[in-house]
């Protein structure tokens, strides 16, 4: 330790006091600042390393030429993109008769060259300050970036060339500048499979097995198709696992227009939002489910899609000349303020749930101000304006930036009233910007930055499990994200930018991986020793609820997630057979689970109703599991009612219907008029469901 | 120019660095890091000093925030912003650091003796609480409370001096 350094265990979490610390250090301790001019300038003149890339509106117009193109050959290349997206890591795939061994093993060193380094042009100029205009700032990594994935820099990462070994209609080659090297598939896939092992081995979860071949092959007819395989042609679809391995298999339901609806559907809600999706008539539903669907959309990219969606033009009614089917789902968008939209950017560009700061700072989700909240809605405000509420008026120049943006208000916690900086969104974008974007140009801001590769990414893993890899309200459980959790999601954010936001392929990663293979019992109740039996029985319960809570379009009410409660504890619950199965099949959520805490149970001795009794034993005070919510604490002096609204909000529903309300009084009076143990409940109900709700 | 920007912004990013917990040696290097980030971007403009110094700090503090990350530690952002809000308030309008020392030195002659000595022993000399207290006769928490209120009697002068330059 440097003689006039504080001992680190003194290192103020004050940060008035730091800064005096620091400064403190100077005057007295006379650690004066040293002249780096020299090492600085030497450095940089032998400097070799890449440069960062900057927004180059010419690429958002090579995108439309792309679109229009793909347009004419969409249905035709349709089929080919499936069999391509599914079936590419088919050939990666050993036959065998068990689905793990036709599976990708851990990767191995390999002894290919290195890519060879980018090397732009270094044009590093610093023009005069008295004639120059104010430069956009570089963008800067603010959230995780690729140095936080511990293999982002392996020795043996393959060249392009490899790439075309392993996929013989990979996406359209990149030549875009700063795209990251591409990994090989079946490594990305060890490396996920690596890292989940990691984080289930810190978490206790000892014995984590692959399913056997039927629930395997149900489970993924289940992703893709939204049913069960049927059983008469289980025994075939399993003998084909054997033969193709997942990904073919996986091909052959795609190709059906069953899958590409099912697909449809829940791409269109999670693009939508869950809240605007329940508010569409089912008639607009339907449209935008056709959408989205893999056979509309062809080889487009998620990239391309964004793009061309924001940057529609034209009329929504189908009579119209100025007819454009892309309008729909920002008219699904399209309430009040554009409040949702703006929500549904942030979360689709940049992989940012916002909900909150739209009423105040969030230490939450990333300490998101709440001016940035409002900069990102007045952006959003000024160019997505319709007229007539049919037809979207043009508000771009040539060089596509927006014009004659009004002014937008929003009042601060203080009172204030403030204006909006539709330039101001640095916390998004890495940057401040000099000109006023178009919508369309953020999702080139957002590529830069590399958060659509994240955003890409968690689309993705949402469609397959249903909750996020890596929540951005994680917080809330009073510990920070896990690590490897972390680092995987950074290596799919990095790869889905690497491979061109084909999500297809992603899905392709991610059913290989074992996270998608594992069986859905409950691995921490197996190792409970004597009472296997019925830990099992209970985790397949447990599952069952899980799963179910996270099925988008089954859990729409707090009686349903009570009622789910009651299945969660052994409980009766009513529903077909067919819901249990369909719960039961789901993919296992290991990343969310806790070791449970044996002998949480409710305190007898005290009379309760049955219903309380049911609760207590579901959610008992002292297990872990049962958040403590510490962040509730402060805001609980405000009262039930607000401490609700808060969980609402923080679950994706900004505005709660007094059913929803209601649902919450009905949760308190179950417990006794315990609030917090009420809060618990409806905490535990939200997260379990939180990404439907979310979305 | 590219000299003549480090010239002028290095010891504000340095200090900068150290207000947000950097050892010195740390500061060293991600003072540099900065610059070279800056210096890499080919559409960097140099527009004001103001500007430059905004764009220099939030970089340093992204540097710091990704270091931390890098080595696992304890998740900073958030100390960061607000270290940058109090940095940005103290010596906005451009970097006026040297201006800020000054004011800090000028504070220090309103302070005890007891409480001067016990941060000289501190800052000077990495002297422990117990050794602080030792000296002063007083415990471990008496030294940790002394020096807690000394620099937060040394915060409010700081204010009030920027607030008098202010008005």
């Amino acid at each position: 330790m440097n003689k006039s350094e504080p001992h680190a265990d003194d290192l103020p979490l004050d940060p008035l006091e730091r800064v005096m610390d620091g400064l403190l250090s100077e005057l007295l301790g006379g650690v004066r600042p040293p002249d780096l001019s020299a090492e600085i300038l030497e450095r940089w003149a032998s400097d070799d390393r890449p440069s960062t890339v900057r927004l180059d509106p010419r690429r958002t117009r090579m995108r439309r030429m792309i679109v229009a193109g793909s347009g004419v050959a969409a249905v035709a290349a349709s089929l080919g993109l499936i069999a391509w997206g599914l079936g590419t890591t088919e050939r990666l795939q050993p036959s065998n008769t068990s689905v793990a061994a036709a599976l990708p093993r851990a990767a191995t060193k390999s002894n290919e060259p290195l890519d060879p380094p980018g090397r732009p042009p270094a044009a590093n100029v610093l023009a005069d300050p008295s004639t120059t205009p104010p430069a956009a700032n570089p963008p800067v990594a603010i959230q995780l970036d690729t140095s936080d994935v511990p293999f982002a820099q392996s020795e043996d990462r393959p060249g392009p060339t490899d790439i075309a070994d392993h996929f013989a209609g990979p996406p359209p080659s990149s030549a875009r500048a700063g795209r990251p090297s591409r990994m090989r598939p079946e490594q990305i896939v060890a490396e996920i499979d690596r890292l989940f092992e990691q984080f289930w081995t810190r978490k206790g979860f000892a014995e984590v097995q692959d399913a056997e071949a039927p629930e395997f092959v149900d489970r993924l007819h289940l992703s893709l198709t939204g049913i069960p395989a049927p059983s008469e042609q289980r025994d075939a679809l399993v003998e084909q696992l054997t033969q193709t391995g997942p990904l073919g298999l996986a091909a052959q339901f795609v190709e059906s227009s069953g899958a590409s609806a099912h697909i449809g559907q829940r791409l269109a809600a999670m693009l939508v939002g869950h809240a605007a999706w329940e508010r569409l008539s089912k008639a607009e539903q339907e449209q935008l489910t056709e959408l989205v669907s893999p056979l509309s959309l062809g080889r487009k990219t998620y990239d391309q899609f964004l793009s061309e969606t924001l940057s529609a033009r034209g009329s929504i009614d189908p009579s119209s000349p100025q007819f454009n089917q892309n309008l729909r789902l920002l008219s699904a968008w399209n309430s009040s303020q554009q409040m949702d939209a703006t929500k549904r950017i942030a979360r689709l560009c940049f992989a940012q749930s916002i909900g909150c700061a739209q009423c105040h700072d969030d230490s939450i989700n990333g300490g998101l101000e709440q001016r940035s909240f409002w900069n990102l809605n007045a952006l959003v405000r000024n160019d997505l304006q319709w007229s007539n509420s049919n037809v979207r008026e043009d508000r771009t120049t040539a060089s596509g930036s927006i014009v004659n943006a009004p002014a937008v208000f929003f009042e601060s916690l203080d009172g204030r009233q403030r204006v909006a900086e539709p330039t101001g969104i640095a916390a998004f974008v890495g940057k401040d910007l000099t000109a006023i974007p178009s919508l369309e140009q953020l999702v080139v801001l957002a590529d830069e930055d590399g958060r659509l590769g994240r955003a890409a990414a968690d689309l993705t893993w949402q469609f397959l499990f249903g909750e996020s890899l890596v929540s951005t309200s994680q917080p809330l459980s009073g510990s920070s994200a896990d690590a490897e959790l972390i680092a995987v999601q950074s290596l799919l954010a990095e790869q889905t930018r690497a491979y061109d936001y084909h999500l297809p392929t992603v899905v392709g990663w991610l059913m290989s991986s074992r996270v998608y293979r594992t069986a859905g019992v409950d691995p921490v109740q197996l190792t409970r020793g004597p009472d296997a039996l019925a830990a099992i029985e209970a985790a397949r319960r447990r599952t069952q609820a899980w799963a179910a809570f996270k099925r988008p379009g089954q859990v729409r009410s707090l009686e349903k997630l009570l009622k789910l409660s009651e299945l969660w504890t052994g409980g009766s619950v009513s529903g077909s057979d067919e819901q249990t199965l369909l719960a039961q099949l789901a993919p296992p959520t290991m990343m969310s689970r806790r070791p449970a805490t044996p002998g949480s149970v409710a305190n007898s001795s005290q009379e309760k109703s049955p219903e309380q009794l049911l609760l207590r034993a579901s959610f008992p005070s002292d297990d872990p599991a049962n958040l403590p919510l510490p962040w509730l604490e402060p805001i609980g002096r405000k009262g039930f009612e607000s401490q609700v609204k808060h969980l609402y909000a923080w679950a994706g529903i900004n505005d709660p219907s007094a059913e929803q309300m209601q649902a919450a009084e009905r949760i308190r009076a179950s417990v006794g008029g315990d609030p917090t143990h009420a809060l618990r409940i409806l905490h535990w109900a939200l997260s379990e469901s939180r990404l439907p709700m979310c979305l | 120019m590219a000299a003549a920007v480090v010239g002028r912004h290095q010891t504000g990013v340095w200090r900068f660095l150290r207000a947000l917990g950097c050892e010195p040696s740390l500061a060293d290097d991600l003072t540099q890091e900065t610059f070279l980030q800056l210096l890499r971007q080919e559409s960097f403009v140099h527009h004001s000093d103001a500007a430059t110094a905004a764009y220099l700090r939030r970089t340093a503090r992204n540097l710091y925030i990704s270091r931390h990350r890098r080595e696992r530690r304890l998740q900073v952002g958030a100390v960061a912003e607000t270290v940058e809000a109090v940095w940005l308030d103290w010596t906005s309008p451009h970097d006026r650091s040297d201006e800020l020392l000054s004011m800090l030195n000028e504070c220090l002659q309103g302070l005890t003796e007891r409480a001067r000595l016990a941060l000289r022993m501190r800052f000077k000399d990495n002297a422990g609480r117990a050794a602080i207290g030792d000296a002063l006769g007083i415990s471990e928490h008496g030294a940790k409370n002394l020096m807690q209120r000394a620099k937060h009697q040394l915060r409010e002068c700081i204010e009030n001096k920027l607030k008098s330059r202010q008005d």
